[in-house]
């Protein structure tokens, strides 16, 4: 039997008033990184809120590691939130502030001043730890919300678009430190409304739009699952022109574009896997030396852009 | 990557004891108080506190030992007697500091936290709305009660050592209880209408003036009422009428011994009933608005 996941959402609603935050999501998270995508006013804030406790669900419910957050406060000590407001006591150096925050977590004097020591090393914030954190740039206000959310070492790790405000030295760094915490076997979600940030960080992805869910999982099982749109495929080649004109006699082959500002062909597909057979085949008879091979709407974008781009029509 | 390499564990020490848990949002702000610009106020409050108590102590001492009144040319008929009143006159002085110290304290406690958008920071620990609101309070209480609960216990310890004995034990053992109790009284009174001032704005500085507003109005209402009525029963809307008489009702003071208690023509109970219903409303707002996350419709 399949252990329970750690979140697990159940027909989660939210409304402020008439406005709806999010509306009837379910699914869960499992672990490693999961990225919750999607523009402005998609619902990730609301929703992250929700599974942090700080808002209860209009409707639906929401367990996390088994419990309701708005219950069982202690749940708390296993769950990290960096939430994307700035709040701070500007008057408290980096360590002071997280050494308050572990205290209130329940950790002992000794190991509060320890784990907020390595926290801040985490996050490379050693050097500013005694710094009033008034004085913090924008970037490193975001790295030491960040490291409030893992300071006390939880096992599920919710991030609102923690990259907002970063540079971009700063943003690969904590995407490294955020991929690092998926793989050592923790649970995180992080939110971002730039979506190409999460796509080289995971592929497991929610994708929010107007409140709702509009898919959840493995984004290229996402993909696979857009039926009605072909996939599309681009080959780098020497001779582009002779391997279009075999592509184009293909069954699985929808359609084939010589590129003009550069030396490859774009073709549209319903039957990727057959293409890919047979692709091999022609490259081996023909000697076409490809030089590069990609899906352009095989990302989160391009996802994306088809899950919404119905929704845009019926609402044009 | 595969199970077997990852090496997440949970902390697997011991965590700090949860009822004592709010108690670190009390230390904090106490730290912070006295780092802080306004530790000069403060620590003047608290020495004119203590001189006061000194004086009233020495009011005791020199009660135990008239000859000194003899040394100075003083008739001994002219120090106020230790009983009951006089220690609920030394609370008289401790009311007003009781005051200022609630607006340096108390105003800021929330509004700067709404200020700073920190109470996500404090709900999203494993910490309930109550216990933050007691770690807010209790930074209040820890000033509130070491004027006034501390020091005048020791007043009365001080003449059972010194003077009354046994003997005035043994008349007034429900003393240390009342002065408690009114201690108690009064902190929360103070602690709930700053907390609900202070979590209504987000500047501390407003929270002050919201109370001195509210307080200045409501005695202004009193007195309007009472002139239209023509009944002084209507002092009973009155919040420092109120205490005293509660104070008057708790320490035991009886009709017979005090002018107080005959001219404030309502009972202790009815006072005491008057401050739990303000004080309760007060604790609802506040309440009402310690909200994790702020919804602006």
């Amino acid at each position: 039997m399949n252990a329970p996941a750690p979140i697990l959402l159940d027909d989660v609603s939210k409304w402020y008033g008439d406005v709806m935050g999010v509306n009837g999501i379910s699914g869960q998270v499992g672990p490693g990184v999961t990225g919750l995508l999607g523009p402005n006013g998609a619902g990730k804030s609301t929703l992250l809120k929700v599974m942090a406790g700080l808002l209860a669900p209009s409707r639906g419910r929401v367990e996390i590691l088994g419990s309701d957050p708005r219950r069982d406060i202690e749940i708390h000590r296993r769950l990290g939130f960096c939430h994307d407001g700035d709040g701070f006591y500007d008057g408290l150096t980096g360590l002071d502030f997280l050494r308050l925050s572990l205290r209130l977590h329940g950790f002992g004097a000794r190991p509060a001043r320890q784990m907020a020591g390595d926290a801040l090393e985490k996050l490379g914030l050693t050097a500013e730890a005694r710094k009033r954190i008034g004085a913090y740039s924008k970037g490193m206000r975001q790295r030491l919300k960040m490291a409030h959310a893992i300071a006390h070492d939880p096992e599920i790790v919710l991030l609102d678009e923690p990259l907002a405000g970063m540079d971009p030295v700063g943003r690969h760094s904590t995407l490294e430190l955020v991929r690092q915490w998926g793989e050592a076997g923790r649970v995180v979600l992080i939110s971002s409304h730039i979506l190409h940030e999460i796509d080289v960080l995971t592929g497991n992805i929610m994708m929010l739009s107007h409140g709702r869910l509009l898919a959840e999982g493995d984004i290229h099982e996402v993909r696979d699952l857009l039926s009605e749109h072909p996939h599309q495929i681009y080959i780098e080649c020497a001779n582009p022109r002779a391997l279009s004109s075999r592509l184009i006699t293909m069954d699985s082959v929808q359609k084939v574009h010589v590129e003009r500002d550069r030396p490859g062909v774009m073709l549209e597909t319903f039957q990727p896997d057959a293409l890919y057979q047979q692709l091999g085949r022609i490259v081996v008879e023909e000697g076409i030396e490809i030089e590069l091979m990609t899906s352009p709407d095989d990302n989160v974008q391009a996802v994306f852009d088809y899950l919404t781009q119905g929704r845009t029509e019926e609402g044009a | 990557m595969p199970v077997y390499v990852q090496h997440y564990r949970l902390w697997a020490g011991r965590p700090t004891p949860r009822w004592l848990r709010w108690t670190v949002i009390t230390r904090y702000h106490l730290t912070q108080l006295f780092a802080g610009k306004g530790r000069v106020a403060l620590l003047l409050l608290l020495l004119i506190s203590g001189v006061v108590h000194f004086l009233f102590l020495m009011l005791i001492y020199i009660n135990a030992n008239t000859e000194f009144l003899a040394v100075w040319g003083l008739p001994p008929g002219q120090l106020p007697r230790i009983n009951r009143e006089f220690f609920l006159n030394a609370f008289i002085p401790q009311g007003f500091l009781c005051g200022l110290l609630t607006l340096i304290v108390g105003s800021g406690l929330i509004a700067d936290d709404r200020r700073d958008n920190a109470i996500p920071l404090y709900l999203s620990k494993p910490l309930m709305p109550l216990e933050y609101l007691l770690g807010k309070f209790g930074t209040l209480a820890v000033f509130l009660l070491a004027i006034t609960a501390l020091p005048i216990n020791a007043l009365y310890l001080f003449e059972v050592l010194t003077h009354g004995g046994w003997a005035f034990v043994k008349a007034n053992w429900q003393l240390p209880l009342g002065i408690t109790a009114f201690s108690f009284l009064i902190t929360a009174l103070c602690g709930a209408v700053i907390l609900m001032a202070s979590s209504l704005v987000k500047k501390g500085a407003l929270a002050g003036v919201l109370v001195i507003g509210l307080f200045v109005a409501h005695n202004i209402l009193a007195g309007i009422l009472q002139d239209i009525y023509k009944t002084k029963k209507l002092m009973v809307i009155s919040l420092q009428f109120d205490l005293f008489r509660a104070g008057l009702w708790l320490l035991g003071v009886r009709a017979a011994d005090s002018r107080a208690v005959r001219n404030i023509p309502f009972s202790g109970p009815e006072a005491l009933a008057m401050i739990l219903i303000v004080t309760v409303v007060c604790w609802a707002v506040v309440w009402w608005r310690i909200r994790p996350v702020e919804v602006v419709k």
